[in-house]
């Protein structure tokens, strides 16, 4: 198979294109999983907890490089693997069986706070269940700017608008009406009882 | 309100310059009012980012699940190719050629195990909902699971689940959700579950062959087809028997 350079696929990774991301996750699905599979073979978990660690791992990463705050200073393999390594010694922790790792790959520090990424609170697991009420223009602009965090210029392009400002204003609505939604749910008045 | 609903969005989004921000987080010392907005806003991001991670998992498990098995299956003839090195090029070439013709006339039926996986699972047809008052959480699971919209269908079956543990279908549909996301573990612990109940057994029996033909492990494959060949009230009786023959 054709080997990619790490600027390529971080590259590819900051495309707007769908396809584009899919083609880095891919080639990095294949090279690095087995890598993977092994340290948490290795260390006392099954295969699904395998993939499920390493899925977590490569959404930590696009997340990181789509919010352009990374700046790699390691190889992407030595990378993934640390955040992966990280994320399989949290899991061991929170289920109380946690060991010392045995490790075949050199790691690096990695900052805590990416994995807050990741996390979900009572809030917004209640929001994620709300946006499939709004329209389905609604839930892709949403995602094209605080997911994937695109620019409104590329949103307006995406999404076929006649310019920027129009983009703007109806990100704008459509937050507005997820904020609706919201505000009619107990849990987030008792959000807003707290003060 | 002193701030705007843009200014809120500047400050979250990090759109504010250095005096700005200072001049922001000084006022949320001071504003209840703002404090509240602003955390509902960031409540509202996350719930956003977190919708973003489920469609992302998605993508991979997709991935997952064609690349794994595809590396499995090339395995195959690459180690032929190795053999074959070995020869002088053109009785190597010949031997290939034996050997395919071999292939065909002594096994016309093989086909790998994961294309069979592919020829023949197809998601249960089934609805939950029988009487339509049967409470928001199941229609919801009923409608993810027949859109095809399987992680979201596992959140409400696994909820449902909770109040309901020995609820046989539930544990089919779910075990059937966890097939379609790559989770093929997972998939048969449902399935399992499944088993103690007459009217699902032969459909857990079913799937459970099939998580494990999707992996190549045709020995544990067939002593779910087996008995289920045997099976004569079932509907997948003759579709086990034709599976067994292909094995």
């Amino acid at each position: 198979m054709q080997t990619h350079s790490d600027v390529d696929l971080l590259e590819w990774l900051k495309s707007p294109d769908e396809r584009v991301n899919d083609k880095a996750l891919r080639y990095l699905y294949r090279e690095l999983y087995g890598m993977i599979e092994r340290m948490v073979l290795n260390n006392n978990g099954s295969e699904s907890e395998a993939a499920d660690v390493f899925q977590d791992a490569l959404i930590s990463f696009y997340n990181q490089v789509r919010k352009k705050d990374l700046s790699l200073s390691c190889t992407i393999k030595t990378y993934v693997y640390s955040i992966s390594r990280n994320l399989w010694l949290m899991r061991l922790r929170k289920q109380k069986r946690e060991t010392p790792l045995k490790e075949s790959h050199e790691s690096v520090p990695v900052q805590e706070d990416i994995f807050d990424l990741l996390v979900e609170t009572e809030h917004s697991a209640l929001v994620k269940e709300m946006l499939n009420q709004l329209g389905g223009d609604c839930q892709q602009i949403l995602q094209y700017f605080y997911f994937e965090r695109l620019r409104m210029q590329k949103i307006m392009d995406l999404m076929n608008l006649a310019n920027e400002q129009v983009a703007k204003n109806k990100k704008s609505r459509c937050m507005k009406k997820l904020r609706e939604l919201v505000d009619g749910q107990p849990l987030f008045q008792q959000l807003a009882n707290a003060y | 309100m002193q701030y705007t609903p843009e200014h809120i969005d500047r400050y979250l989004d990090g759109g504010l310059n250095t005096s700005e921000q200072k001049a922001f987080e000084q006022a949320l010392q001071q504003d209840a009012q703002l404090r509240r907005e602003v955390e509902i806003q960031q409540e509202l991001r996350r719930g956003i980012r977190n919708k973003g991670n489920d469609l992302l998992k998605d993508r991979l498990r997709k991935i997952h699940s064609e690349e794994i098995t595809s590396l499995k299956k090339e395995k195959t003839p690459e180690v032929k190719g190795k053999i074959i090195r070995f020869r002088r090029p053109m009785l190597g070439a010949v031997a290939a050629i034996l050997l395919l013709v071999a292939v065909f006339v002594f096994f016309p039926g093989k086909q790998s195990p994961e294309k069979l996986f592919a020829q023949n699972y197809e998601p249960y047809e089934i609805s939950l909902v029988q009487r339509g008052d049967e409470g928001e959480t199941l229609a919801k699971a009923d409608q993810d699971y027949r859109s095809g919209n399987y992680t979201a269908a596992i959140t409400a079956l696994e909820i449902l689940l909770e109040s309901q543990p020995a609820n046989a279908k539930l544990h089919l549909v779910l075990g059937i959700c966890f097939l379609e996301t790559a989770q093929s573990e997972q998939a048969r612990e449902h399935f399992q579950l499944a088993l103690n109940n007459s009217l699902y057994q032969d459909k857990a029996q079913w799937y459970l062959a099939l998580s494990y033909l999707r992996e190549g492990d045709i020995k544990n494959a067939k002593t779910y087809l087996e008995p289920l060949s045997q099976d004569q009230n079932s509907s997948f009786r003759e579709r086990a028997q034709r599976l067994l023959n292909k094995l």
